[in-house]
């Protein structure tokens, strides 16, 4: 089985010169053993976060597998049913498995679900009970609390790196939500309970901004919350997260990112980007499809990945990742682990 | 008068006086050259692209996207069978509403660009309002004929409300509309977010959004494929809103002295029309109809709010400018705006451009479609403000 869009591409490509003719052309082209289709989040990729991450994870299960697939980035909310219906009504080619991100597809899931119920989807990020849909959510909560344990170590101490520094006459850090959802809000507790584990006396800030791409509203938040002397901060804003890199660089604090490794993807920050707390999306892509291709697919089953099974990564910064002394990155790794061993045990609701 | 000022009255002049054929012999030349231009910037971005499997080689350059395939999946997408013409028929029949809220306070001589906040807020209203109402209502039949007119009026008169305030502002304050209103779209997204999170939201599942609303309430596809979220009463219905705004542009007292008022408004306000009151109706008729385009969003297409709406009052500006404000032209005009939109989705869906490319040609027919009829709304007004000197020769 091939996809309509290697098809079309296999016709344009027998093409040397003019353009008359080029998509009804056909041979060629690899035989692709899967049809995968994957709608994004809100704004698809470009985002330099959650959707990129998604699109990475499908690469690699290209590279891995035999697969082929199709994706497409919604633009308003009617684009997710939209979306969804598209790929569940084609029959060229009919697709194996249809992946959905993020929790804006779970209302018009709930529906297609039900009405393409032969057709198989994966739900990333949130859970939907059906029997053709497989669930994957990530431990973030997990990693948010290694990020706190270090933002709250470095904030006791006198530390500077890059374009930022610590006051350690404080004990107070900061987080910057977009939606006030449960998948951020695991951020914020995670994180918390990180720092207070290093200090009980830790005091988080936090504000929700209330979507995921105004960077205008995280930015001033970020900016209240350093003025009140918090200075490690952490984003769970998505595309709004730049407001608060732009802030902590202005007044010389540190920040965490999330969702990508944001020291390469907003790399005009990366004098003051600690580190980043990535969920597994693309773990989950992988895994989700490495599912169909193994005929392993049930439905009806939802999976978290935690800190042992690649649920989330906290990559240090690409700039000043190695001025953090080494002990505090051997801490993170023990504190890891000690989560994967069970030893520690994270709350996920703030 | 300098030859400068001279050779743009005389253009001005020409587009002016073109007769309604001509007009839309030259939106299709319009349309024609936007898809020749488009050619050339899907050639342009597939050069610089990177992509896997080129589609297509020329002399030797690699070329990512094909543009004869760009433009036949557009036109496949939108009219290509019997669900993408059902999608496209949708957002023709959104736009409608929305495109309608500008015409109307434009005949008045009025611009209301907050067709979009009207329209958030509208759909709110309708949600809202058919939850609360189905707690006491039965289901079935007998709910359908109590739920749908409730949110169809909910919608209207939050709408209606919301444009009722920049018209109240405006006599009462004398301040601008376009202003106003372009502000108040940013508060009726804020608005609508904060009542929602705080008060309306569906804790069941994440995200803000309210409660599905009841079935008994939803506009369920008829006579065209089952998933489109597309129902062809609701058409017939948004054509009937539509004629009878014509009706009342045209054939009403009421309307004449709207329309008198964006002709010439000192002769109407010496002639005895009351400035005020046409102000506040027109505005609140305009945010009535953007609510009801609202509601049946609600209750035709989500079956919820949710954040991130579609940015359909603004597209409804450009379709009513397409038109030519007259709602005899808003058919052709939202079925344009209609097509692309549905297109531009199968674009992305099965072609793999990045959606920011597909926006880019829509918004270059738009451009190369709406500029003449911009051009002469131009050449009317400063006409009729005596800036230019225009023979009209009793061309409308």
């Amino acid at each position: 089985m091939t996809s309509r869009r290697d098809v079309l591409k296999a016709g344009g490509v027998g093409l040397t010169v003019g353009l008359a003719g080029c998509s009804t052309g056909g041979g060629g082209g690899d035989e692709a053993e899967y049809d995968i289709a994957m709608i994004y989040a809100l704004g698809g990729t470009g985002d330099e976060s959650f959707s990129d991450a998604a699109n990475a994870g499908l690469n690699r299960a290209a590279e891995e597998f035999d697969i082929s697939f199709d994706d497409a980035g919604p633009q308003s909310n009617a684009d997710f049913a939209d979306f969804q219906n598209q790929f569940a009504r084609s029959e060229d080619p009919d697709y194996d498995l249809i992946i959905c991100l993020g929790f804006e597809h779970v209302s018009p899931l709930q529906e297609n679900a039900d009405e393409y119920s032969d057709q198989n989807w994966a739900l990333l990020d949130a859970v939907l009970d059906k029997p053709n849909v497989e669930s994957w959510v990530y431990a973030a909560h997990e990693g948010s609390y290694i990020a706190g344990e270090a933002a709250a170590t470095l904030s006791s101490m006198e530390f500077s790196a890059g374009g930022g520094s610590t006051d350690p006459s404080n004990t107070t850090i900061g987080f910057v939500g977009g939606a006030e959802v449960p998948a951020v809000q695991e951020f914020e507790a995670g994180f918390r309970a990180g720092a207070q584990s290093v200090d009980e006396e830790f005091e988080l800030l936090t504000s929700y901004v209330g979507g995921f791409d105004n960077p205008g509203d995280v930015e001033e938040a970020a900016v209240s919350m350093i003025d009140s002397g918090a200075d490690v901060l952490l984003h769970g804003a998505g595309a709004g997260g730049s407001g608060l890199f732009q802030a902590c660089q202005d007044r010389g604090r540190f920040a965490f990112g999330a969702d990508s490794r944001q020291s390469e993807t907003a790399s005009d920050f990366s004098d003051i980007i600690l580190g980043s707390i990535i969920k597994g999306v693309d773990t989950s892509v992988v895994n989700a499809v490495e599912r169909v291709v193994e005929g392993e697919y049930e439905g009806g089953v939802s999976f978290e990945l935690s800190a042992g099974q690649g649920g989330f990564e906290v990559p240090w910064g690409v700039e000043i990742g190695e001025e953090i002394p080494q002990d505090i990155k051997d801490q993170a790794e023990a504190t890891k682990q000690a989560i994967a061993d069970g030893e520690i045990d994270v709350p996920s609701t703030p | 008068m300098s030859p400068l000022k001279e050779r743009f009255e005389g253009l001005l002049g020409t587009i002016v006086r073109l007769s309604t054929g001509q007009r839309i012999l030259v939106s299709i030349a319009a349309v024609i050259f936007a898809i020749g231009v488009g050619v050339l910037v899907i050639l342009a971005a597939g050069s610089v692209a990177s992509c896997g499997s080129p589609a297509l080689y020329i002399m030797g350059v690699e070329f990512c996207y094909n543009p004869l395939e760009v433009w036949l999946v557009m036109f496949d997408g939108s009219f290509g069978g019997n669900f993408e013409i059902s999608r496209t028929l949708r957002w023709t029949t959104l736009l409608l509403f929305t495109a309608l809220s500008f015409a109307i306070p434009y005949k008045a001589g009025l611009f209301n660009i907050g067709a979009q906040g009207q329209f958030v807020l509208g759909s709110l209203g309708a949600a809202v309002g058919v939850i609360w109402v189905a707690t006491v209502v039965p289901g079935g039949a007998v709910g359908r004929i109590v739920l749908v007119p409730t949110g169809l009026l909910a919608g209207a008169a939050v709408g209606g409300l919301y444009g009722f305030l920049p018209g109240y502002l405006k006599v009462r304050f004398e301040m601008n509309e376009v202003v106003t209103t372009l502000l108040f779209n940013f508060i009726a997204t804020a608005v609508a977010f904060v009542l929602v999170d705080r008060y309306f939201v569906d804790e069941s599942i994440q995200g803000t959004q309210t409660e599905a609303i009841p079935e008994a309430a939803e506009l369920n596809p008829q006579f065209f494929a089952n998933s489109a979220d597309f129902s062809l009463p609701v058409f017939v219905f948004a054509l009937g809103i539509v004629a009878a705004a014509y009706w009342l542009l045209t054939r009403t007292t009421v309307g004449y002295e709207l329309r008198a008022m964006g002709s010439q408004q000192k002769a109407a306000i010496f002639g005895g029309v009351d400035e005020r009151f046409t102000t506040l109706f027109s505005m609140t008729t305009a945010g009535a109809v953007a609510g009801i385009g609202g509601a049946l969003y609600v209750l035709m297409v989500l079956g919820r709010w949710q954040t991130g709406p579609p940015p359909l009052g603004f597209d409804g500006i450009a379709v009513s400018i397409l038109a030519g404000n007259n709602p005899l032209g808003l058919f052709p005009s939202g079925l344009l705006f209609g097509a692309l939109q549905s297109g531009g989705q199968a674009i992305q869906f099965q072609l793999g451009i990045p959606s920011e490319l597909v926006g880019v040609l829509r918004g270059l027919i738009i451009l190369l479609v709406a500029t003449p009829e911009l051009f002469r709304m131009m050449g009317k007004r400063l006409n009729r403000r005596g800036v230019i000197d225009i023979e009209t020769e009793g061309s409308n």
